[in-house]
């Protein structure tokens, strides 16, 4: 039994540095800030994270697959974007959701596209989509903050629901139940993993690896357009390069969960614990008084750490 | 003569300019392993990618059961009873024994009576009693296949091929040995003779003492031509087929 244990634990050293580095985080902060373990603090934690978790888990799929999308920032921003401008013309909310939506598929359309079809690299083209979905950000918003005025939109996303929890938290935690399902309960699911362990054996035993692929980015740019849907409802606005912040922790969490960029290898619980640290962090940071510069060094270092005793892991493996 | 089950006419498949495949014609019979020889460059990857749908004969017919077929993708292959066992044997590291035992085919159940979802118990029943059938009852089925011995990978990629629906009446072997230490191969070569009780075998190796060891004919490719065609009961040597290749 005890063997077991220690077998379990060598096979999942990401779960155990991330559940070592939030207990550890937590005595940390609590012993010089008494304010950090309450209730009330974790509160603030799970509604900061949702958006957080949103990105990095929608990131986490395409990571299985094999594919990577870091245009989510711009999708994030050109979701609320056009709900703020929809809301200005008074278009109903969920007529506004559904076309902010539909421009989020658009895009993960076009990045599954020139990836699958042409076979160009996917950091390339979602550079590239980031950088053209950003410019039409700006053209929108006309490089200011552009108002939500729907409140019915701002309470789907940020109101309070039950108790003081906001709405997000329900978001978050409904969303990364049905991402779970999905990898782990569905066929769909396994062929992401399949796509991104060996598309080859993949293709060649029947997966359509290309379609999964897409769906993915479909996936992936819906997820960063809710995300822009809580941000947006957050700061009652939309405006451009307000998610410029998520794009390094959003990345570093699903690595952290031990997602590998050569596919095949992901997990929805630890994505969700990795990003729980790395607000754990950023919230300690910040009821500490310390400059935000200190939250990035702190953040940077926890990702080292943790790729670096995962890697050492594999090398053990192989001596 | 035994039942033809596969016959192969006049295959001939250009790549930009360059001839991969001359004209090549063959039968194979029922329950007969038939090896497929030659030297690098020789045409017999080619000549196994066309058989599994994987790529197009410029000209030439195949006929299955005397009935003429095109396959245009390894699914329609499949379809039609032809099942192949990888050179790389077409496993997903990441996965366990028994998602890659079912890759592409995964037993799907109804939660609630209309969600359908994978049925992992149906998977690891049949999966268990796939690799039962074929001696290798010990391999883990919730192991990921990376932490497998060679041999076992290749078990796992044999019971795959055959325990499948539709049921295969081909089995296509693409350098089933390559990768494999000498018990692993004498382990492979038992499981072929297994396996031609109920199959008929096409099995493609450069291992001529593999070819001579578990074939009952033997056909020579060179430069995209069949130099050569012959029973391994004649008295053949690895030396002969050397020097034919």
């Amino acid at each position: 039994m005890l063997g077991e244990a220690i077998r379990r634990t060598k096979n999942d050293i990401e779960g155990v540095v991330l559940i070592g580095g939030i207990v550890g985080c937590t005595l940390f902060f609590s012993v010089f800030e008494p304010r950090f373990f309450s209730l009330e603090n974790l509160r603030v934690i799970l509604e900061t994270m949702s958006v957080l978790t949103i990105l990095s888990l929608g990131l986490n799929l395409l990571l299985i697959a094999g594919e990577i999308d870091i245009s989510f920032t711009s999708v994030l921003e050109f979701a609320a974007a056009i709900v703020a401008i929809l809301s200005g013309w008074r278009f109903p909310t969920p007529l506004a959701i559904a076309i902010a939506l539909f421009g989020t598929v658009f895009v993960g359309i076009v990045n599954g596209f020139f990836t699958v079809k042409l076979r160009i690299p996917s950091f390339l083209v979602t550079l590239a989509s980031q950088v053209i979905v950003g410019g039409v950000v700006l053209i929108m918003c006309n490089y200011r903050a552009v108002l939500i005025s729907d409140q019915a939109f701002l309470n789907l996303f940020y109101s309070r629901p039950v108790g003081k929890v906001a709405a997000c938290v329900y978001w978050m935690v409904v969303i990364a139940f049905c991402l779970w399902f999905f990898l782990m309960k569905t066929k769909l699911g396994r062929w992401a993993f399949a796509t991104g362990g060996n598309a080859e054996a993949a293709r060649l035993m029947g997966i359509p690896t290309g379609r999964v692929k897409l769906l993915l980015f479909v996936l992936n740019g819906c997820l960063a357009g809710v995300a822009g849907f809580i941000l947006g409802s957050r700061a009652m606005s939309a405006r451009p390069l307000m998610s410029s912040g998520y794009l390094m922790p959003a990345i570093a969490a699903p690595i952290m969960a031990g997602a590998s960029l050569t596919g095949g290898r992901g997990s929805v619980l630890k994505t969700v614990l990795a990003v729980f640290l790395l607000s754990i962090v950023t919230n300690g940071v910040s009821l500490l008084g310390l400059e935000p510069a200190y939250r990035d060094i702190l953040m940077g270092a926890i990702l080292v750490v943790a790729l670096s005793i995962r890697q050492l892991q594999v090398l053990a493996g192989q001596e | 003569m035994s039942e033809v089950v596969l016959e192969c006419r006049n295959i001939t498949k250009h790549y930009k300019g360059v001839c991969a495949l001359r004209g090549v014609s063959f039968k194979l019979y029922k329950n007969e392993v038939l090896g497929i020889v030659g030297d690098n460059g020789a045409g017999k990857s080619t000549l196994i990618k066309i058989l599994r749908g994987a790529v197009h004969p410029t000209s030439g017919e195949i006929l299955l059961n005397g009935q003429r077929v095109s396959f245009q993708n390894p699914r329609d292959a499949m379809d039609c009873g032809i099942q192949c066992v990888y050179q790389d044997l077409a496993l997903v590291d990441e996965l366990s024994v028994k998602d890659n035992f079912f890759l592409g085919r995964e037993i799907e159940r109804k939660l609630f009576g209309f969600l359908p979802v994978l049925d992992e118990e149906a998977m690891y029943m049949e999966a268990a009693h796939a690799l039962r059938q074929i001696g290798y009852e010990e391999i883990p089925l919730n192991a990921q296949v990376a932490d497998l011995s060679g041999g076992q990978r290749q078990a796992v990629a044999i019971a795959r091929a055959v325990f499948t629906r539709p049921e295969p009446f081909i089995l296509l072997m693409d350098e089933p040995t390559s990768a494999l230490s000498e018990k692993g191969k004498q382990k492979v070569f038992q499981f072929v003779s297994f396996l031609k009780k109920n199959y008929s075998i096409v099995l493609v190796t450069h291992d001529l003492n593999a070819a001579l060891q578990a074939c009952d004919r033997i056909i020579i490719l060179k430069l995209g031509e069949i130099v050569f065609e012959s029973s391994v009961h004649d008295g053949l040597s690895v030396e002969e087929l050397i020097s034919l290749m």
